[in-house]
């Protein structure tokens, strides 16, 4: 299935710079995919675009936002009032983080139940992981920029982290602040960072592109492409779902962006930073919730480290534990479709997961149940951080052995053999 | 799979108990109809006006609206000769220089000239000490944000100004504060009681050590017994609630007093327009203005965001049928 030019030019030009028949290889008709990706596959391509929404609305709001503490708040009201459209780039450049967080959250559940991570795709998953801790970077750093309560509250809660590890703490923090407190330099540098990274990342998804083609897409059955007759190319039938998912999704965002932009976000953002008033509740964004609850939820000493370092520790590797899932997984079988126990277990991660978002959200000292004061939020936390790390490092493995897998379907293009799948 | 659909279901239910729990320390704001809710919810130009006035006529003494200019004011109806007369006869002038590039003249006073439409309203004090120090110490804060920094802002501000003072709260309003607050009281003495048991453990341990000391002929420092925490008043009124004389009762203020002394009642501005000028009304005018200050191109998003998605559903539909239609060969 190659490419045939006719245009003179366009044929003059790719003699000298293949970049059509590099299109062609990625998202065209010469890039086999499997044929029966499901509507979950759709997820990868809505990240992309997600990402190129941000990159657009951020650098015109670049245009008008001054990164001063004096000016920020302001700044951005004033942008909100006042440049044309202001408010329609803010508004999308702020629900667009949280857009991006749920297309991907849903990407990487995707991965984790058709076992997309396994083998030959490690590196691809590796990417992916190193997407989301950049992501993750960005939109902390970009949360500051408006510079309300929430924003100078929310830094100096997570830059004061590092001041946990040992011995360089206090020197790593004031080098991370440039100078005693969340202040101007810090605005600036993330600011500057803020700005970087959101490329940078361009970067790691042109490598995750990269990778995913080396071994094309894993499929809902989880099993290799073994021929033609198992593949479609990308262009017309992706490019036509993709487009159809895409408009769903833009629906989805209108609906937020349009009609309750702001609830994803803190009231006490409104309200201009003030280092000397402290929120009554420190709150992260929601993408953040989870994690902020296993950072927590660690209210004890180990041994020799301290509760607060092994809170961050514990905060940190609940990320990093990804990267070692394609070896802590021991089943042969990819996708849970075929694998009855680990099926449970996967949605038992996905309501862990909310769970540890819920007590993220609430004071620690709270209590679950009226009824019951002394169960409070800690402890439910403390029970889902538990259970989190069990699933990857005691479920994983164990069900990998002794589950008893389905019996494959032979080749995609022909799954309905011997029972396969629902 | 059912298995976990109703572990899932557990965890909504989870969260919704505990929901109904987190009363906190304030009681649950009215629920009003107000014309700027829902899509198709715009601003109500007479209450924004009327509003307004309230503002300029009562709240103007002691909050600014900084981020809003004289000429924002012709987006809610008023004519351009109106903002003028508005801004020129605004009571805070603009600091200033005169021709020798003083700002301050012989009596040391800063130098002002009556605000003109592209001028910001000014702010009633100079700064926030001054601000400070003409409210016994508290801060008014700056209300052109105010509705969108607080949790169901309109809602919460209204209750706020017509429903929350001892004056203006229902007999339901303060039965449910003065319940919240024995609540939050019964559990504070139920850990401190607890605490104390606890205590008094490791004390009488304590105790026993010293006096073993003591008959040892050792030298020792005589432990201190914990004192019992006091059983905590029932509040039934609320001179029980125990607030300072400088603050003032309001059921919506979260920790019951609040520094601002009620600002509105019944007749409190004279309306123009012939609208009944109730505490009520004086609320919802001052909330409807506080809204389109917090946010005043709320109908221009609601507008276009009705067209994207009318747009958006049927090109979706379209893509639809594209796809079904590439597809057909495959399935
Ligand atoms: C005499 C001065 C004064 C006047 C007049 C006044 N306020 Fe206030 N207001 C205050 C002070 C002081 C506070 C701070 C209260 C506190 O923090 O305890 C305050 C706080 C507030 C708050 C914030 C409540 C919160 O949740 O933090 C709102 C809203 C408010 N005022 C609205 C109004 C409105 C609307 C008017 C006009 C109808 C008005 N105020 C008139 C002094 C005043
Ligand atoms: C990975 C992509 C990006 C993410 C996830 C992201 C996330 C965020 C977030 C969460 C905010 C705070 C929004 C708010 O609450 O107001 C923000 C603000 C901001 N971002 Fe980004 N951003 C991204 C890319 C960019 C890029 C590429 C630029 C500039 C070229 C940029 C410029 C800005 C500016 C100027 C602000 C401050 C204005 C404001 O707060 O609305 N962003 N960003």
């Amino acid at each position: 299935m190659s490419l045939q030019i006719n245009n003179r030019f366009l044929r003059w030009f790719e003699h000298r710079l293949p970049i059509i028949s590099l299109l062609d290889h990625s998202v065209g008709t010469s890039y086999p995919s499997p044929k029966n990706l499901s509507y979950w596959w759709n997820f990868g391509s809505l990240a992309g675009i997600v990402l190129v929404v941000q990159i657009v609305t951020g650098i015109v709001l670049a245009m008008h936002y001054t990164a001063h503490v004096d000016y920020a708040f302001d700044s951005v009201e004033h942008i909100m009032r006042d440049v044309n459209y202001g408010w329609l780039m803010r508004y999308m450049h702020a629900n667009g983080a949280s857009m991006f967080f749920i297309v991907v959250y849903i990407h990487i559940f995707r991965g984790l139940y058709f076992g997309s991570y396994k083998s030959p795709r490690e590196v691809l998953w590796w990417l992916g992981i190193i997407i989301l801790l950049i992501m993750m970077a960005t939109a902390f750093m970009g949360y500051v920029l408006p510079w309300g309560q929430m924003s100078f509250w929310g830094a100096t809660v997570i830059t004061n982290l590092f001041s946990a590890v040992p011995v360089f703490g206090e020197s790593i923090v004031n080098w991370l602040w440039g100078g005693f407190s969340v202040d101007n330099p810090t605005l600036n540098r993330f600011y500057s960072l803020h700005y970087l990274l959101p490329f940078v990342l361009v970067g790691v998804v042109i490598l995750h592109i990269w990778a995913l083609h080396e071994h094309k897409s894993n499929n809902p059955l989880g099993i290799d492409i073994k021929g033609p007759q198992d593949t479609i190319p990308f262009h017309p039938y992706y490019t036509a779902k993709d487009l159809f998912g895409l408009g769903v999704f833009l629906i989805f965002f209108s609906v937020i962006l349009f009609f309750m932009p702001n609830s994803l976000g803190e009231v006490d953002n409104y309200i201009p930073a003030n280092p000397l008033v402290t929120p009554a509740h420190i709150v992260p964004e929601w993408y953040f919730l989870p994690f902020y609850a296993i950072l927590r939820s660690i209210t004890f000493d180990l041994w020799f480290i301290d509760a607060k370092l092994l809170g961050v520790i514990a905060m940190f590797a609940s990320i990093l534990i990804l990267f070692v899932l394609p070896w802590l997984d021991t089943s042969r079988v990819r996708s849970a479709r075929f694998r009855p126990v680990y099926k449970q277990v996967f949605w038992l991660l996905f309501i862990d997961v909310i769970i540890l978002g819920i007590v993220g959200a609430k004071a620690p000292s709270e209590p679950v149940f009226s009824a019951l004061r002394s169960f409070q939020y800690v402890d439910l936390g403390q029970i889902g951080t538990a259970y989190y790390f069990i699933h990857f490092i005691v479920l994983m493995p164990l069900i990998g052995w002794f589950e008893k897998p389905k019996p494959l379907p032979k080749s995609i293009s022909e799954p309905v053999l011997e029972g396969a799948g629902e | 799979m059912r298995k976990s659909v109703l572990l899932f279901a557990a965890a909504i239910l989870l969260t919704t108990a505990s929901g109904a729990f987190a009363a906190g320390g304030a009681v649950h704001p009215v629920q009003r109809d107000w014309s700027h809710t829902g899509p198709f919810g715009t601003f109500d130009r007479a209450a924004v006006q009327r509003g307004f006035q309230v503002y300029r006529e009562v709240c103007a003494g002691c909050h600014s609206v900084r981020l809003l200019a004289f000429r924002n004011l012709q987006e809610i109806g008023f004519s351009e000769d109106q903002v003028k007369a508005i801004a020129k006869g605004w009571d805070i002038g603009i600091p200033t220089t005169d021709e020798d590039g003083e700002s301050i003249n012989e009596d040391g006073e800063p130098i002002t000239r009556a605000p003109i439409p592209s001028d910001r309203i000014p702010s009633p004090y100079a700064n926030e000490k001054q601000a400070r120090a003409a409210n016994n110490g508290a801060l008014p804060p700056d209300l052109s944000l105010m509705i969108k920094a607080r949790i169901d802002g309109a809602n919460y501000v209204y209750s706020l100004l017509a429903h929350g003072y001892e004056d203006s709260a229902s007999e339901d309003t303060l039965k449910e504060a003065f319940h919240i607050e024995n609540t939050n009281r019964k559990h504070a003495y139920e850990d401190a009681m607890k605490q104390y048991d606890d205590d008094l453990d490791k004390y009488q341990d304590k105790l026993e050590a010293y006096q073993q000391a003591v008959a040892g002929g050792r030298k020792a420092k005589e432990p201190k017994k914990p004192e019992e925490p006091e059983k905590p008043v029932v509040v039934e009124s609320v001179e029980d609630m125990g607030l300072s004389d400088d603050m003032n009762f309001n059921a919506f203020f979260g920790g019951w007093g609040i520094a601002m002394a009620a600002p509105l009642s019944e007749e409190a501005v004279e309306y123009s327009d012939g609208t009944a000028p109730t505490l009520e009304q004086h609320a919802y005018d001052v909330v409807s203005f506080m809204t389109w200050a917090a946010e005043p191109r709320m109908e221009d998003r609601k507008r276009i965001g009705i067209k994207v998605l009318i747009f958006l559903l049927i090109l979706t539909v379209l893509l639809y049928f594209v796809k079904r239609k590439v597809w057909s060969d495959v399935h």
